[in-house]
């Protein structure tokens, strides 16, 4: 593959459109909504690589398109009859799209890092998540490359673009929703552990097995563009990615997860789970309210938050007197109510509302083993609906206990102020049928 | 009746015979039959993904109402290219009575096969839902074929679907992101009709863009 030719292929690669589309695409995303006040490095490091649900369906529809070209312009033939091998001009090609999405990619991780070093408020670069990120980019047009040389057809370009797409939201929702090891591989699977990631050291575990897998794809993928052309090369790729890519499958398959993210046993370093030690920063509102110094910017907020929450159970017997940050956990423990390590951004998050209600109803020891029952979910709700807050309406919306909600909402004052006294600290224990409320 | 001073001979046989080998070359050259075994390919790929997906909400089964049609539209809107570019345009002047039956044809035949696999969904509305995404998709992709080329004419709606996806995953559906809409939206049935009118206006009387 000579210069000469890589720099023609680079001028005419249909790539370009990248540079139109992609920009529009991460400006009205919610990458972009992302870059408000609390800046923490691992976020924005993983919103990078969150940029490829974006671009890797382009790239790789774009990759199979410049692939089909030989044979969608007639000049196969003609080709054929050059000095060059047909893997060089192919591996020209492939190399011009890469370039172009490198080139997309860098203006996007210099504009996310730079906006980031003005604003960050806690930590420092990670490289973990973008260069995962990269290998992404590569593995996707590597494979949308040799699947469109595979099947040259009009339709090849499109339909790898929406397979891609669809893959990855598939494997995402293994990953989040039915905690399936192998959905951890896909591209855009945050690499560290986000919740985790201030108080925390980076645990690197996943980003390794994210980026064998992804590295192992994009060299079987040229190693089956190169077959046709040098068998011996190209089975000898085909293999050595095939084996990366199986690795890696056999790695992530005996993973387990905790509060920190993704532990893969034969890769884990327990230096990595260190604690970062660090000073709370504290409002006295209600209850005084503690968060870490990297969410300070976001204090007042959450400390309004959860003094429009915390009003009708102030004061009585299980109420919470502090509310604490913490990685994970929730509910109230030991008079401390547990805030979930969200970032905010600046509005009303219908999560975190959610979240704050649910563990003002529950105790942490009960709330981590079991579901909340029908009546703590109507408490929660009467929260919520008395705080004006936006709140998350899947996590409650049963007809038994929006119907207990208004029950409760519409008595007198006194009498909800009665009632929560006498029955809160069962309610807290799960000790109250909804039967028993008024 | 007498017979009209413009009205047309009926056709003999043998220019019945003609227009049927015309029709039939001209579905060739736009590569219909591949187009339809995508299609039913397509159509049991949503099938199956929506089995796979058990379902339930999650952010794939959330997806697969505007992916699936998404897919459609890019296979309809890639068979309106043209392999013989100018020389056809400039020697066939009813192309657009064979690329209207042609386009409409390959869209009913999807918009059937995806209403039919979505009537089991427990997504309310989920035929019309899909139908009416395939409408607009479509109708945005023949768009993006006339001004961009076929066979790049899925970037803009692929560009639209991310997006949608995005306003799915922060809860902020709104009518600029009308395919995640639901069912009874009449905004979002408005919007994909006017965009298919927009489509099919933009690429029958001319074609798509050679590139």
């Amino acid at each position: 593959m000579s210069a000469a030719l890589l720099r023609i292929e680079v001028r005419r690669s249909p790539a370009l459109w990248l540079l139109v589309l992609m920009p529009a695409i991460l400006a009205l995303s919610p990458i972009a909504q992302h870059l408000t006040p609390v800046a923490l490095w691992t976020d924005r490091s993983t919103d990078l690589q969150s940029s490829l649900q974006g671009l890797g369906p382009f790239v790789a529809g774009l990759a199979a398109w410049v692939a089909s070209r030989e044979r969608r312009r007639g000049l196969e033939e003609l080709l054929g009859t050059t000095a060059r091998p047909s893997w060089a001009r192919k591996l020209a090609a492939c190399g011009a799209t890469i370039t172009w999405a490198l080139v997309v990619y860098a203006a996007t991780a210099a504009v996310i890092l730079a906006v980031t070093a003005l604003q960050a408020t806690w930590g420092g670069p990670v490289a973990g998540p973008p260069l995962v990120g990269l290998a992404a980019l590569a593995a996707c047009t590597a494979a949308g490359f040799a699947i469109g040389d595979l099947l040259p057809s009009r339709f090849t370009a499109p339909l790898v673009a929406v397979a891609v797409f669809g893959l990855d939201a598939a494997a995402m929702t293994a990953a989040t929703q039915r905690h399936n090891p192998l959905g951890y591989l896909s591209f855009a699977y945050p690499s560290i552990g986000l919740s985790a990631s201030a108080w925390y050291r980076v645990r690197p575990d996943l980003g390794e097995v994210q980026a064998t897998w992804l590295f192992g794809l994009a060299v079987l993928s040229v190693g089956v563009l190169v077959v046709r052309a040098s068998r011996r090369t190209g089975v000898a790729l085909a293999a050595g990615g095939g084996l990366l890519a199986a690795l890696s499958a056999a790695l992530i398959a005996t993973s387990t997860t905790d509060a920190q993210g993704v532990v893969v046993p034969l890769l884990h370093n327990p230096a990595s789970d260190s604690a970062v030690p660090y000073t709370p920063v504290c409002h006295q509102g209600t209850v005084p309210v503690c968060v870490h110094p990297a969410y300070s910017g976001e204090l007042e907020q959450l400390d309004g938050l959860v003094t429009r929450l915390i009003a009708p159970v102030a004061g009585l017997p299980g109420a919470p007197t502090r509310a604490e940050q913490r990685p994970s956990g929730a509910g109230v423990d030991d008079g401390v109510l547990i805030l979930p390590a969200e970032t905010l951004h600046g509005a009303p998050d219908p999560f975190v509302a959610t979240q704050i209600a649910l563990g003002l109803v529950s105790d942490a020891s009960v709330s981590s083993s079991r579901g909340l029952t029908p009546a703590q979910q109507a408490i929660a709700l009467y929260l919520l609906q008395q705080s004006g807050e936006p709140f998350d309406d899947l996590r409650l919306s049963t007809h038994a206990v929006v119907n207990a909600e208004h029950r409760f909402a519409a008595l007198p004052a006194s009498e909800r102020r009665a009632w929560l006294a006498a029955n809160y600290a069962a309610l807290q224990r799960g000790q109250v049928p909804l039967g028993q409320m008024p | 009746m007498t017979k009209g001073k413009n009205d047309l001979p009926p056709l003999t046989p043998r220019q019945m015979r003609g227009g049927v080998r015309l029709a039939t070359l001209y579905l060739r050259s736009r590569s219909a039959g591949p187009a339809a075994a995508l299609l039913a390919t397509v159509i049991a790929a949503c099938w199956l993904w929506w089995r796979l997906g058990g379902g339930g909400r999650n952010l794939t089964t959330a997806l697969l109402p505007m992916a699936g049609p998404l897919a459609v539209a890019a296979i309809v809107a890639a068979g309106a290219r043209s392999p013989f570019g100018e020389v056809e345009t400039a020697i066939g002047h009813r192309l657009p009575m064979l690329r209207l039956p042609h386009l409409a044809g390959l869209l009913l035949l999807a918009g059937a096969g995806l209403s039919l696999v979505a009537a089991g969904w427990s997504l309310p509305g989920a035929p019309w839902i899909l139908a009416r995404n395939l409408i607009g998709l479509a109708g945005l992709s023949l768009l993006a074929a006339r001004i961009m080329g076929a066979g790049q004419s899925w970037l803009p709606p692929l560009v639209y679907l991310v997006l949608c996806g995005g306003a799915i995953d922060e809860r902020n559906v709104t009518e600029w992101t009308w395919p995640a809409l639901g069912a009874g939206d009449i905004t979002a049935a408005i919007l994909a009709a006017g965009l298919l009118g927009a489509g099919l206006v933009a690429a029958v009387p001319d074609g798509a863009r050679d590139g």
